[in-house]
């Protein structure tokens, strides 16, 4: 199950296995305080999406950017835009943003459960979606900034 | 009826429970079948997992996975670094009975960090800790160094013997980029929940009477020192 999330969000399976592996390693330690379904899949969704995010955003810095950007709107019903969309703006999308985009785009939450598992309001969700969809590169004297 | 997210299907392979509907939708759809049938078939316990469960043997097995979260707080890590940790002056304390101490290894040379001295690049570090009747040692740094208010990423974690002093089985390796080392260290009688920052780290240890220190290394470049 971790590793089939981990795979969706990561293309890299080489990473998949790692941040799933990580994931592991942490809810053992943590295992006396597991409680029922409900709570373990919340911290699993949860820890998982967060260390992906910090891989991608650390296989960015490693990467030059090589100026691709989304061309429009990010179109977060397509799970494989939305992927490349956050592999290509998590240099400069803000984590939490980039954690409610994969939990709805890639893992399809609905706007509740992203709620329940990141504990943000309902309302702050759907403004992270928002934000996110409209987020483009900025341009001036036509030179990307 | 849309399909029912990856968090459901998964909650239902725990056991949990689900609406009419949805188990109804599932029992009929192919593409919620396939990955319930996926994420439930057997497969090979791998060799860091068995790991998990013998004390002894416990370490991260795979490298690159912490190097990976690591590398982005500006340390790298360093597995099985042996470190001759012969008696030094007694421990750097901070606050309370808990104590910390870094033992730094620079060439071939150890030497229990004094609490003032710059550690350089290629620096490895490995902390020691006195529980003092804690159970659990979390160990952050920050995920931004260029902002303090960027949130706390974690290095590792682990139940720890409460009695006596207790080394911890990783090390991590300074590396050349600007901006001080700043270790978290936090002594629990539970596992550390995810946190966001400091202000939630202390709000959590005032709750739980836990204990934290914050260590501060300063970094240099300057080989002479």
């Amino acid at each position: 199950m971790i590793l089939a999330k981990c795979s969706r969000m990561l293309d890299d399976p080489d990473e998949a296995h790692d941040v799933a592996q990580e994931t592991f390693t942490r809810l053992w330690a943590r295992r006396r305080t597991v409680r029922d379904a409900k709570a373990v899949t919340a911290w699993l969704y949860r820890t998982s999406t967060r260390l992906a995010i910090d891989r991608l955003r650390l296989r960015a810095r490693l990467e030059p950017d090589n100026g691709a950007e989304p061309a429009g709107p990010v179109d977060l019903e397509d799970q494989a835009a939305a992927r490349m969309a956050i592999q290509t703006l998590c240099r400069r999308a803000p984590a939490k943003e980039m954690e409610v985009v994969l939990l709805s785009a890639v893992d399809g939450l609905t706007h509740v459960e992203i709620s329940a598992v990141t504990g943000r309001s309902e309302r702050t969700v759907r403004r992270l979606l928002a934000s996110f969809q409209k987020r483009r590169p900025s341009r001036a004297n036509g030179r990307q900034v | 009826m849309k399909h029912p997210s990856f968090l459901q299907l998964d909650r239902m392979t725990l056991g949990g429970n689900t609406d009419e509907a949805t188990a109804h939708h599932v029992q009929e759809c192919a593409q919620c079948l396939a990955h319930l049938d996926r994420v439930t078939a057997d497969r090979p316990i791998p060799a860091w997992a068995k790991d998990l469960g013998n004390p002894r043997r416990r370490r991260w097995a795979n490298v690159w996975a912490l190097a990976g979260a690591t590398a982005a707080a500006g340390l790298g890590l360093v597995l099985g670094l042996a470190i001759d940790t012969a008696d030094g002056p007694g421990m750097v304390t901070a606050k309370g009975s808990p104590a910390v101490g870094i033992y730094v290894k620079r060439d071939q040379r150890v030497s229990l960090w004094d609490g003032r001295s710059a550690v350089r690049p290629g620096d490895s570090l490995r902390l020691k800790v006195v529980p003092d009747g804690f159970s659990f040692v979390t160990v952050f740094t920050r995920s931004d160094r260029k902002h303090r208010d960027h949130g706390l990423l974690e290095l590792h974690t682990a139940p720890v013997s409460p009695e006596g002093e207790t080394i911890l089985p990783v090390a991590w390796r300074v590396d050349d980029r600007a901006g001080d080392e700043v270790l978290f260290v936090v002594l629990s009688r539970e596992p550390v929940p995810e946190l966001a920052d400091t202000d939630q780290l202390s709000e959590w240890s005032d709750s739980q009477n836990g204990w934290w220190t914050e260590l501060n290394l300063q970094k240099s470049t300057n080989l002479e020192e």
